[in-house]
């Protein structure tokens, strides 16, 4: 690894407004950081040459094993070795996103809840109309990526669910 | 003025909005499909929103997404570009209930013009030549026989709720006339949701002649000249000019008063067209139907009258007064010189004009004096499969029609777009061919002179 890729990766990171980018070529890593520490890590596969975005849980801060194991095939997060399946829960349509069913009750749901498929994560309003969306999927809630009372467009990611 | 305004449209039409709005100071929003991610004018809007997964039923078509779009971006219209939701009477109306203007005319002239019986029935009582046929509805084979009788074949049996040249069918004979009146009812129903049919004389050679309308809500209406669309492919336009080959001063000046007419009956706002077929054979013109929006060849009138139709679209349903008086475009008009456009499309003449979705490899533009490209593509754009095949618009303008036709030449010449099959070469063909430069040609020119059906 040489000055000249070291500065495309920097280069590359800066594109893609990346936070955190760590890099395994046979015994050589290459870890760099601009900016606050990120929620979901993004793994580069020289060999494949292949970029893929795999949401995994933020773990011990990002750090992305060293066997350079693909994490995640092209298209898809693929589970992996110890690690349970991840899965975004999207808005079906475009609206303002609540998490309380009214602003004095409490949050649906909360980051370490546990969803059941029928259970309602939160409210998207449109037009009016209250609109509750449920979980669809069975897991534990690890992250919320949208702040209450926010406008959402279709097939924004809402919630990140670790599947059972 | 509006301040920000929704754009429910995609393509090249979203991107020649916004650049009206940016000239204005108008905050654009840009509601787009999954397909549409990539294209390039999300990124020149103030703000774009996804309102669905590809198919258009599902996003651009998609009230619920798109009216909560416009209320989540906090705007104060929407422009509903062409196709999609333009002549949707029900949008409208739902727009308007929700308090966001939209940007076309009121909700009940889209509903009459919309409907092609009611419109003609308008256009009969407002003086103006229509095409011999049924007055309203065919109710039955029995009845689209007997009125066939008496028109005398061909006829032509068309949907009423159809439009843009689709849903329509040629019966030389009884025989065929019976078959077709049950498989166009069926058709109809299955493509607009109605299968009511009327019936008309087929005009076996004709041009296509329309006139640009500009309509205030305060009751002036003006007529910024017509456009000849005669250059046709299965009634969809491939060729668009202005001013029109075919007519001496008198019929123009008919058609053009025609025109303002039905609007005026129509109680019509903001911009629209009537369009009418122009018989070779008689030198008569009949009315034959009216869009109640935009339309894709628009640049055309923009270069003879130096107009920005869009502007004027804008300020008319923010409740301004025309600022013409018909005086004014008459002095434009008759310094215009002279506009053509050309569609090119993703489309493979070889194979039938079978749409061809794909990658755009290599993408260089004609520049130059009074050439003008609308188009959203970009070298390594890749063209969706689920809308239509439009890539652009090639638009000159020239002192006279062979200036105009020369330009286009050169400038057809001068653009590179490659990777996929377009009508680029066809296109050029027909700008070289003696018939089309002599401005001799009817409907049927494509099919009769090139083969291409």
């Amino acid at each position: 690894m040489n000055l000249e890729t070291i500065e495309k990766l920097i280069q590359f990171m800066e594109q893609h407004g990346l936070t955190e980018l760590q890099v395994h070529e046979g015994d050589l890593e290459f870890k760099a950081r601009r900016g606050e520490r990120p929620q979901a890590p993004f793994i580069f596969q020289p060999a494949h040459g292949l970029v893929t975005a795999a949401p995994l849980p933020a773990e011990n801060g990002g750090a992305a094993p060293a066997n350079g194991q693909a994490a995640a095939a092209a298209g898809g997060a693929g589970p992996r070795p110890g690690r349970k399946e991840m899965k975004e829960i999207c808005s079906p349509m475009v609206g303002t996103f609540y998490r309380r069913p009214s602003p004095s009750a409490p949050p649906y749901k909360e980051v370490g809840d546990h969803v059941h498929k029928d259970d309602v994560v939160c409210i998207v309003e449109a037009m009016k109309v209250m609109n509750e969306i449920k979980a669809e999927v069975n897991g534990v809630i690890r992250k919320i990526f949208v702040e209450d009372s926010s406008s959402i467009e279709y097939g924004q990611p809402l919630f990140l669910v670790e599947l059972d | 003025m509006f301040s920000r305004i929704l754009i429910a449209n995609r393509g090249e039409i979203a991107l020649r909005i916004i650049r009206t709005c940016k000239r204005l100071g108008i905050e654009t929003v840009v509601a787009y499909s999954q397909a549409d991610k990539d294209a390039i004018y999300l990124k020149l809007a103030d703000r774009a929103i996804c309102i669905g997964p590809p198919p258009a039923k599902q996003s651009y078509l998609h009230f619920n997404n798109i009216i909560a779009a416009a209320e989540v971006a906090d705007v104060d219209a929407i422009h509903p570009g062409y196709g999609f939701l333009s002549e949707n009477a029900a949008f409208a109306e739902v727009c308007r209930s929700c308090k966001i203007a939209f940007i076309g005319p009121p909700t009940e002239a889209i509903a009459t013009l919309g409907d092609k019986i009611r419109a003609k029935a308008l256009a009969r009582e407002a003086g103006v030549p229509t095409i011999p046929g049924s007055e309203g509805a065919v109710e039955s084979e029995d009845q689209a026989l007997k009125m066939a009788e008496k028109f005398g074949y061909p006829v032509l049996l068309k949907a009423a709720a159809g439009g843009g040249g689709r849903g329509m069918r040629i019966s030389h004979n009884p025989i065929s006339l019976r078959t077709n009146f049950q498989q166009a009812r069926a058709e109809a129903e299955a493509a607009f949701g109605d299968g009511t049919l009327y019936l008309e004389k087929l005009i076996e050679s004709m041009r296509h002649v329309e006139v640009q309308i500009l309509a205030d809500e305060h009751g002036n209406v003006l007529q910024l000249g017509e456009r000849d669309c005669t250059v046709q492919r299965r009634n969809q336009k491939l060729i668009e000019e202005s001013p029109s080959p075919a007519l001496d001063k008198r019929t123009r000046y008919d058609i053009q008063i025609a025109a303002t007419r039905i609007m005026k009956a129509a109680k019509y706002a903001n911009a629209g067209t009537v369009e009418f077929i122009y018989d070779l054979r008689n030198g008569k013109f009949y009315f034959m139907e009216v869009n109640t929006r935009l339309q894709v060849e628009h640049p055309v009138t923009e270069f003879v009258t130096g107009l920005d139709l869009v502007e004027e679209q804008l300020r008319i349903a923010a409740g301004e007064k025309l600022r013409w008086r018909q005086k004014d475009i008459a002095a434009r008009l008759a310094a215009g010189g002279h506009s053509i456009e050309c569609r090119l499309n993703a489309e493979d003449p070889r194979r039938g004009f079978a749409p061809s979705p794909g990658k755009i490899t290599f993408y260089c533009p004609p520049v130059g004096r009074e050439v003008r490209l609308d188009t959203h593509v970009y070298a390594g754009y890749v063209v969706p499969s689920f809308y239509d095949s439009l890539l652009g618009k090639l638009v000159v303008h020239g002192a006279d029609r062979i200036e105009a036709i020369r330009r286009m030449r050169h400038a057809l010449d001068e653009l590179v777009l490659e990777g996929l099959p377009t009508t680029k070469p066809l296109l050029r063909e027909i700008f070289g061919h003696a018939k089309f430069v002599a401005g001799n040609y009817d409907t049927n020119f494509l099919a009769t002179e090139m083969g291409l059906g």
